[in-house]
């Protein structure tokens, strides 16, 4: 009877399928034909294989329970219909597309960088310690080796990993190399619970100088140098002209967190030096903690905040000084949150307008179909099939919208990610995967049932007579007045984003405009890293700079060539504190100024202007007196009403503490960091009077810049064949690199913008030329009483023009109200800004007119005699 | 509702008293997969019902009650239609003149 067994067993297991109301009779109805079965047949009767049908009935009748065969018809029905009008289903599925694959791309977008965590062990427990000065109003200062040594008292925090990041340049069997790579403990991996995917961590003896030279590689630098080559463990590579031997080979994709991610290719251990160990001056370490189990970050700020406290009571180097405390997630994404929600909002409204219009589209098609519906009900079809038919055939057109947005938004995100690669973190992987695919089948979803609703509760509900009476031209009053309400939405909603975007476009506008104190045409710029023993003097470092300025000097299409240790938009500040001859500094008070150590002719090559007192000489050597250009910003605030010339500072930090630097001239302000920002106090210094060993070369060209670049590679590397150039780009280029965010925002923003204006537009036209066709017996009976067609245009005219009216009402003063959330990204220009707001509005009452008039002459040129007929 | 071959031989069974489920497959020859979604459309649709054999006689033999099928009067009208379309398709096809290969 074991078959018999397995046949009940098998109907019991298909019962789960039968829907509940139905299980008790049809299991005993099988049980009972089985049983008989196998007593008169016994197990030859072939009973596991007839069980089997119990499957097919089970499946049969739950479907039949949820109506699958209808539903299943009624979609084959609604995809007939929407490939018999091909044109029409294209202009649906168009506009939903751009809507849904906007909203894709921008999901993928929103998700990897603000929803997902982040590639880390337990990523909500780390955070960044920051120093701060208060009174200074810098609210994440690099904290010392010192600081991370004293932060170990902390019980907040259960481990700790200080990094250090840097450029390093590679040489050896390949072409010369300046990579990027950061110094750190070997606490920073276990930290973050990341590890090579070849060979082995760093040791905790590796961060102090004892330790052999070792390095981790990047993936991408292991198989660009390394072809991929897994004997690379235990290889010696020359890094800054030292050997270190190789012990690991990071993961793909692996960076460190926040503003650590920059496409780290060395990992190195801190190795470092008693002397360092202890140092509480030098401001460039970034410490990561994790935060102790039980322990709040708001627990573990407090106890950080104590701390600093005590230090800065303790301690004179902390007199001034605060600590905080901030997320690891906050820190990778704060400078890029606004401007990402901004975008989801805009983008948002775009689908808001693409919505409105494939349901006016909709509500249109069903209006033609009223006839048919009315022969449906009058035939018993109930509200239920016909709003099963209408969800069909919207979900039809929703799905083919959501298959062909999602073409759509992957090329939207390829074209999008570029414009936001230096604001997004580099850690965080960003593409169309299954999550944009599952939001868009959900986005798709609720789309189509909407639509269907929309167009099911718009549908007649008059009697067949009336309808078929009606012969298909008085639409219901409802749904004109639905079709009005749409329009002026779509209106009201472009407005907004037209605003938004002409606010951004203003800001850019003005940001272009910005003047950043030097001439920024035709200048090629690139760094050089004199790293490696040949370069330890200082007389080798100046000679190096000497001999390659001449070379360079002497190419052709040159015009000039200069150096400085920090170039405007370059990266990097170096200030430091100084003190003014005979004016001692109160307590407390912090003077800072930057400074750039240049070539004598650098100020010529920028066309930064002398405002005072002389240029740099080539006297102006190691012989000669240390002496200092300072710019106009420094000479107002520190000699409002003196002549600051022949006055000496000396520099609390940097190369050439100690000394005094006689100031022998006042230059004209440049700005370094942002065309936002003010240019802050500076002070030159002739390189020749300390030779940095890092260093960006400033051409000069005649014509475009970038041909310069082959040709100045080889000035350098005929000097040095090891010295590479590297972060080669144009002055121009780094100023637009400067403000990209905001270029991007607004460029998303435009196309956003302009997108839904065109909807819009499409939209009213629809509009005006359905109410046209609808009213072409009225207007011919007016025309035949002796109205003027002038008066029949004005009144076509007036409608498309009333409704966008009310629309541009609508829009402003949603833009005004949303005011708020675009102050924090514009320059120089008001959320409010009267002008862009009332352009907006006039560019789209031109839109409505261009849109009514096509429609107004159709109504004009009716001819009342056939109009009459053909009623 | 669609009258398939296989509805119509499942209501010519019925109508011939073969009238429970398993008896219907020995007759027809269509596995339980395809007799039984056939008798439930069938039920739906009116034209058969079911009723369960009377549980004392059943347990007098020792077994359990079966389900019963028999037609209902539409159900033998739409089995006559669909039984005289099927004779006129068979005559169509004696008539048709065959093609020499």
């Amino acid at each position: 009877m074991t078959a018999l067994r397995l046949a009940l067993a098998l109907v019991r297991a298909a019962a789960r399928f039968v829907p509940r109301w139905q299980r008790r009779e049809w299991q005993r109805e099988w049980d009972a034909e089985l049983r008989h079965h196998a007593m008169d047949a016994g197990d030859r009767g072939g009973l596991v294989q007839r069980s089997t049908g119990a499957v097919a009935d089970a499946v049969y009748l739950r479907s039949q329970a949820l109506q699958l065969d209808l539903i299943v018809h009624d979609l084959l029905l609604a995809a007939r219909n929407a490939f018999r009008r091909p044109g029409f289903t294209l202009l649906v599925v168009l506009t939903l597309a751009l809507g849904i694959g906007v909203n894709s791309a921008v999901f993928a977008l929103l998700d990897g960088v603000l929803l997902r965590p982040l590639p880390y062990r337990d990523p909500s427990r780390i955070v960044f310690l920051w120093q701060t000065l208060p009174s200074k109003d810098v609210m994440e200062l690099e904290a010392t080796p010192f600081d991370y040594a004293a932060w170990h008292e902390l019980h907040g925090l259960s481990e700790l990993g200080m990094v250090l990041p840097d450029t390093f340049t590679l040489t050896g069997d390949d072409s010369p190399e300046r990579v990027r790579g950061s110094r750190m403990t070997a606490s920073v991996m276990t930290l973050l619970g990341i590890a090579p995917r070849i060979g082995r961590p760093f040791t905790a003896e590796e961060d102090l100088d004892g330790a052999a030279a070792v390095a981790i590689l990047s993936d991408r630098l292991w198989r660009r140098r390394f072809g991929a080559d897994e004997r690379v463990l235990g290889r010696t590579i020359q890094i800054n002209g030292a050997s270190s031997t190789v012990v690991g080979v990071m993961p793909r994709g692996a960076t460190l967190p926040g503003p650590l991610a920059e496409d780290d290719d060395l990992w190195l251990p801190a190795r470092l030096t008693p002397a360092q160990r202890i140092n509480e001056d030098s401001h460039n370490y970034k410490i990561l903690g994790r935060l102790s189990d039980g322990v709040t970050l708001e627990q573990a700020s407090a106890e950080l905040d104590a701390f600093a406290a005590r230090m800065a009571a303790e301690r004179p180097s902390h007199r001034i000084m605060g600590a905080r405390l901030v997320p690891v997630a906050e820190q990778t994404v704060h400078g890029i949150r606004p401007t990402l929600l901004l975008i989801a909002g805009s983008v948002a409204l775009l689908l808001l307008v693409a919505s409105a219009n494939a349901s006016t589209l909709l509500l249109a098609r069903a209006a033609n179909r009223q006839h048919e519906l009315a022969i449906r009900t009058a035939l018993g079809a109930t509200r239920g099939r016909l709003l099963s038919l209408a969800v069909s055939e919207s979900l039809v057109f929703a799905c083919l919208g959501g298959l062909a947005g999602l073409v759509l938004g992957g090329w939207t995100l390829r074209a999008v990610l570029p414009l936001f690669a230096g604001s997004l973190p580099a850690a965080i992987p960003i593409d169309m995967d299954g999550r944009v695919a599952l939001f868009t089948a959900a986005l798709t979803a609720i789309l189509g049932l909407g639509f269907g609703v929309v167009v099911a509760i718009h549908r007649p509900d008059g009697g067949l007579v009336d309808t078929l009476k009606s012969s298909g031209r008085a639409i219901s009053g409802s749904r004109g007045l639905a079709r009005g309400v749409l329009v002026i939405a779509q209106v009201a909603l472009a407005v907004v984003l037209l605003s938004a975007a002409g606010l951004m476009l203003n800001s850019v506008v003005r940001l272009s405009r910005v003047r950043p104190g030097f001439d920024a045409d035709h200048l090629l710029t690139f760094k050089v890293a004199l790293t490696g023993s040949n370069y330890s003097a200082p007389q080798a470092r100046v000679a190096f700079t000497s001999g390659m300025l001449e070379r360079l000097q002497t190419m052709p299409g040159v015009r000039l060539a200069a150096l400085s240790s920090v170039v405007p938009f370059g990266g990097g500040r170096q200030a430091n504190g100084f003190e003014i001859e005979g004016r001692p500094r109160k307590a407390g008070e912090l003077q800072i100024a930057d400074q750039r150590y240049i070539s004598p002719n650098y100020l010529t090559t920028m066309n930064i202007p002398l405002l005072k007192g002389r240029m740099f000489l080539p006297s102006d050597d190691s012989r000669g007196e240390p002496v200092v250009i300072i710019n106009r910003t420094m000479a107002r605030q520190y000699w409002p009403n003196e002549d600051p010339i022949n006055r000496r500072v000396r520099t609390g930090g940097g190369f050439d503490s100690a000394a005094w630097f006689r100031i022998v001239g006042v230059v004209e302000d440049v700005r370094h960091i942002s065309l936002t920002r003010d240019a802050v106090t500076e002070m030159y210094r002739p390189i020749a009077q300390t030779a940095t060993p890092l260093f960006t070369v400033v051409i000069r060209g005649d014509g475009d810049p970038v041909t310069l670049t082959p040709s100045a590679r080889a000035a350098v590397q005929a000097t040095d064949p090891n010295l590479p150039i590297y972060d080669v780009r144009t002055m121009e280029e780094r100023i637009a690199g400067s403000f990209a965010q905001t270029r991007g925002t607004m460029l998303l923003l435009l196309v956003t913008a302009v997108l839904a204006a065109a909807l819009s537009g499409v939209a009213i036209y629809g509009s005006i030329w359905y109410a046209v066709s609808q009213r072409i017996p009225e207007i011919g009976v007016r025309l035949a009483l002796g109205a003027s067609r002038a008066s029949v245009f004005r009144d076509v005219l007036r409608r498309a023009v009333s409704l966008t009216g009310i629309g541009v009402a609508i829009g402003i003063a949603g833009a005004l109200a949303g005011s708020r959330l675009m102050a924090g990204l514009l320059f120089e220009t008001r959320a409010t800004d009267p002008m862009t707001l009332a352009a907006v509005a006039g560019a789209t009452m031109c839109l409505a007119v261009a849109a009514g008039i096509v429609p107004a002459r159709r109504a004009m040129s009716v001819d009342p005699m056939i109009a009459l007929r053909n009623e | 509702m669609r009258m398939t071959l296989a509805t119509t031989l499942v209501m010519q069974a019925i109508g011939a008293g073969h009238c429970h489920g398993f008896d219907i497959v020995d007759v027809t020859g269509y596995p339980t997969g395809t007799v039984y979604p056939a008798l439930r459309r069938l039920e739906r649709d009116g034209y058969v019902r079911s009723q369960w054999e009377d549980d004392r006689s059943a347990a007098r033999e020792g077994r359990p009650a079966r389900r019963y099928y028999e037609l209902t009067a539409s159900g033998v009208k739409a089995m006559d239609a669909a039984l005289h379309t099927l004779r006129q398709l068979d005559a169509a096809s004696r008539l048709r003149p065959r093609h020499a290969r």
